[in-house]
């Protein structure tokens, strides 16, 4: 399994299923057809990183620092950071909801899985827990499974599909952002990369991680599919109301009946844990990479201070902020793709600077396709961002209503 | 002493004191001690402007002043000739070749010296971060505000600049000892540290990749030119050569072998053919061998011919007409015995020995035992085939976290 694949499995974590369900358990099938827009611009930005990582052999948060300097550097880490941060709490609140669903005090679990992955990252062997996570992710067949077995109209799905509806109102735009900032999140890139570079994959090797990552990227946007007619099909059309995590959870009801919410369960749980331990150790990473202090899991702490206090702080506060009583979980997942969808565009032009750049590229810059599918997507985002937030403010200010 | 971040941007100044630009960046020699910078880059509305470092009247963070009123159209565009200190060297990573280790430029000290710039030291602290980012107080509340400098002559600038544009020869990192070369380039990705070797000569690049870890080791070699690669292993003792290759894929690994000398693949193959974690998979198949019947002179004579490397010498193994091992001498038992004593006289009998296929864990045991630096392996018919040193097992007795197996992830 490649870093695409990893990556876009890591993808469906507690922000992705939450984003996906809520915008098929709120609004159905009409936002289906965003998903064409996200797997052709995750495939084409993904392949972006990948590339660079390959051709470069360097680091995203590496190549940002040597070609923009310090300042932007800073920017760019803060926006990284801020989106990392609301992700791990979101983590350990699909940690929390999916221990509740078994009947189990998040004041247990949530503690339990902090130290867990502390401690298997830190002192034991990742690699091999990753391959177990991995396999247990397996469990999201069970939404493609559902999705045909809760009989959807497919005529409809079909039709929203291929033609886009578009409203705008305060809550359509919040989830439309929320898909796309969850499918493609900026700590997916760096990560990415990153991981092309560790495993030695070069130019050589550049046909087979191209297609790892386009297959990667059609995986993700495959399962949020599903997701979204499974909610829809169950929850929508039948009026009912996705304001938790167990009404979530009930969607699988029409494959495994009383057993849907454990079932449920235990796929949270799994993509939450994976996602805890991958996300604090790729942005601690990052970030000490592009201000060079020391990083590496095998060094003592005394040797690494900012890398160990980095990784260590993120995940404390991830499970710091979800043990505060009365927190509403599922805003909590949710609230990430919307940071993340917003802070998105700041690292795609830089990656769309670096990637055109040929004294770092060589021969490797991108077609003009490709500068024309990353333009626009930027564009786009840009431009939605900025009526989400023209929107806000009028509805604050009391002139337009949702 | 000024920083170059403290002197880029600023305005650059005529005479009269008119502004006619700012600093981009400063053109500095490297092939000398110290580089002084020879031109400094002004930016005039879209265009860049080298200016020799002689129409130069003085540099300060408060800005450049020139001594002449030209017109900047005069002075032509900086060319590649040159190394452009901001472009080239600053954000960069290079080798701190006294500390070992890979550091990124924060910012560079620029000494005046006569009436001369010279490049001083490299800036790798927090504070250096913090000066550019232009928030020196947080560091001062945090006890960070001292600079640590790293002298520019125990700088290799390593993966950061074009090396063959710039000629760079490395003569710092060759001086190092292949332990410290390894550190650094194991802090590298395996594209960079190929791009080092590469520079390197073989036989210092051998000998560092010998003592990077096995799967790190690997990628770098994977990642090299095919012949430099070939050239590199055939410098290295047939078992670190096979250790290596070993992690390879094996399509790329005959491709190697094939480009290596006839003679040296064949001992890596012979040596491949064992499982890596036994007696043969661990041993040094060259080894030097005596008969009974040679006198001590001719054997010395026959050292000093061959000049083994440090580890082949320590024991001498003794061979009959068959090949099968009889008995061992060290080599103070030959230097102090007369010249013309039979090896006969001055061996010992009761050599210890493994087997080709005993697993490694006893091996160790034999080396731990006996206290010895090294113990032959034999086949089946009590021929010697190898020799296993105590380094090849070292990393099976120390403690785990002494290994110096860096295994690096980044999740």
């Amino acid at each position: 399994m490649g870093p695409g694949i990893i990556t876009g499995i890591v993808d469906d974590d507690a922000t992705g299923i939450t984003g996906y369900a809520i915008a098929g358990g709120r609004f159905g099938y009409s936002l289906l057809w965003v998903l064409i827009l996200t797997v052709v611009t995750l495939a084409v930005v993904q392949e972006m990183a990948a590339r660079m990582g390959a051709v470069t052999g360097k680091g995203l948060a590496d190549l940002i620092r040597e070609r923009f300097g310090v300042r932007t550097t800073a920017l760019a880490m803060l926006a990284l950071l801020i989106a990392n941060v609301t992700t791990v709490v979101a983590e350990f609140a699909g940690i929390a909801a999916a221990s509740e669903i078994f009947g189990v005090s998040r004041y247990i679990t949530v503690p339990a899985a902090a130290a867990l992955v502390f401690v298997v990252v830190v002192y034991g062997s990742y690699r091999r827990v990753e391959v177990v996570l991995l396999t247990v992710s397996m469990v999201f067949i069970s939404y493609v499974i559902t999705g045909f077995m809760a009989k959807p109209d497919w005529g409809a799905v079909g039709s929203h599909f291929v033609v886009p509806t578009f409203r705008f109102t305060l809550p359509y735009l919040t989830i439309l952002i929320g898909i796309i900032g969850t499918t493609i999140t900026p700590w997916m890139q760096f990560y990415l990369q990153s991981s092309v570079v560790d495993k030695g994959l070069g130019v050589r090797e550049y046909s087979l991680v191209r297609l790892d990552v386009w297959v990667g990227s059609f995986l993700t946007n495959f399962i949020a599919f599903f997701i979204i007619v499974t909610t829809a099909a169950t929850l929508f059309v039948h009026g009912k109301p996705a304001d938790t995590v167990t009404d979530v959870a009930q969607t699988l009801r029409p494959l495994a009946g009383d057993f849907a919410a454990r079932l449920f369960a235990i796929g949270l749980l799994n993509a939450c844990l994976m996602a805890a331990a991958v996300l604090p150790l790729s942005t601690a990473y990052a970030v000490c990479e592009a201000f060079g202090w020391e990083r590496s899991v095998n060094r003592p702490f005394r040797e690494a201070p900012a890398f160990f206090g980095l990784f260590a702080a993120l995940i404390a506060i991830g499970a710091a902020a979800v043990l505060i009583p009365g927190v509403p979980l599922l805003t909590l997942m949710f609230l990430p793709n919307v940071v993340a969808g917003i802070l998105l565009p700041l690292i795609l032009f830089l990656m769309l600077k670096l990637v055109n750049d040929r004294r770092i590229m060589g021969s490797w810059v991108n077609s003009p396709v490709q500068n024309v599918i990353a333009r626009l997507a930027t564009g786009l985002l840009i431009a939605l961002t900025g009526i989400y937030l023209v929107i806000a403010i009028l509805e604050g200010v009391g002139v337009v209503t949702g | 002493m000024p920083f170059l971040s403290q002197l880029l941007g600023r305005p650059v100044l005529d005479p009269d004191g008119t502004q006619v630009g700012t600093l981009r960046d400063v053109l500095v020699l490297t092939e000398v001690p110290y580089p002084p910078v020879r031109a400094v880059v002004v930016r005039s509305g879209r265009r860049l402007h080298a200016v020799p470092w002689g129409d130069v009247s003085s540099i300060t963070p408060r800005g450049t002043v020139l001594r002449r009123s030209f017109d900047l159209g005069a002075y032509r565009e900086p060319g590649e000739d040159l190394v452009w200190l901001a472009r080239d060297v600053l954000d960069k990573q290079i080798v701190d070749t006294a500390g070992v280790k890979l550091v990124r430029v924060n910012d560079l000290a620029l000494v005046p010296i006569n009436d001369e710039l010279r490049l001083g030291g490299v800036d790798s602290s927090t504070a250096g971060l913090l000066r550019r980012l232009g928030l020196p107080w947080p560091g001062r509340l945090l006890g960070r505000s001292r600079v640590r400098l790293i002298d520019w002559e125990q700088v290799d600038v390593g993966p950061a600049i074009d090396v063959v544009r710039l000629n760079v020869t490395f003569d710092r990192l060759h001086r190092m000892r292949s332990a410290d070369i390894a550190a650094v380039i194991s802090q590298m990705s395996a594209g960079e540290a190929a791009d080092v070797l590469e520079a390197l000569q073989d036989k210092t690049a051998a000998r560092a990749l010998a003592e990077l870890s096995e799967d790190h080791g690997a990628a770098v070699l994977s990642a090299m030119e095919p012949e430099e690669a070939a050239d590199v292993l055939e410098e290295m003792p047939p078992d670190d050569a096979a250790d290596v290759l070993g992690d390879v894929d094996k399509e790329r690994a005959e491709e190697l072998m094939r480009l290596m000398e006839p003679q040296a693949a064949q001992e890596v193959r012979s040596l491949l053919a064992y499982e890596e974690d036994t007696a043969g998979g661990l041993m040094n198949s060259r080894v030097i061998a005596v008969q009974e019947s040679d006198t001590a002179d001719e054997v010395i004579a026959k050292l000093r011919r061959i000049a083994p490397p440090e580890d082949e010498i320590y024991y001498l193994y003794v061979i009959d007409d068959a090949g099968r091992l009889s008995g061992v001498l060290s080599l103070r038992d030959l230097v102090v015995s007369q010249p013309d004593e039979r090896i006969a006289q001055i061996m010992r009998r009761d050599v210890k020995y493994v087997h080709l296929n005993d697993p490694q864990e006893e091996v160790a045991r034999m080396l731990m035992r006996y206290d010895f630096l090294g113990i032959p392996v034999v086949d089946d018919e009590n021929r010697l085939k190898g020799v296993v040193t105590v380094n090849d097992v070292v990393d099976l007795v120390a403690p785990r976290s002494w290994r110096n197996r860096p295994r690096r992830m980044r999740g």
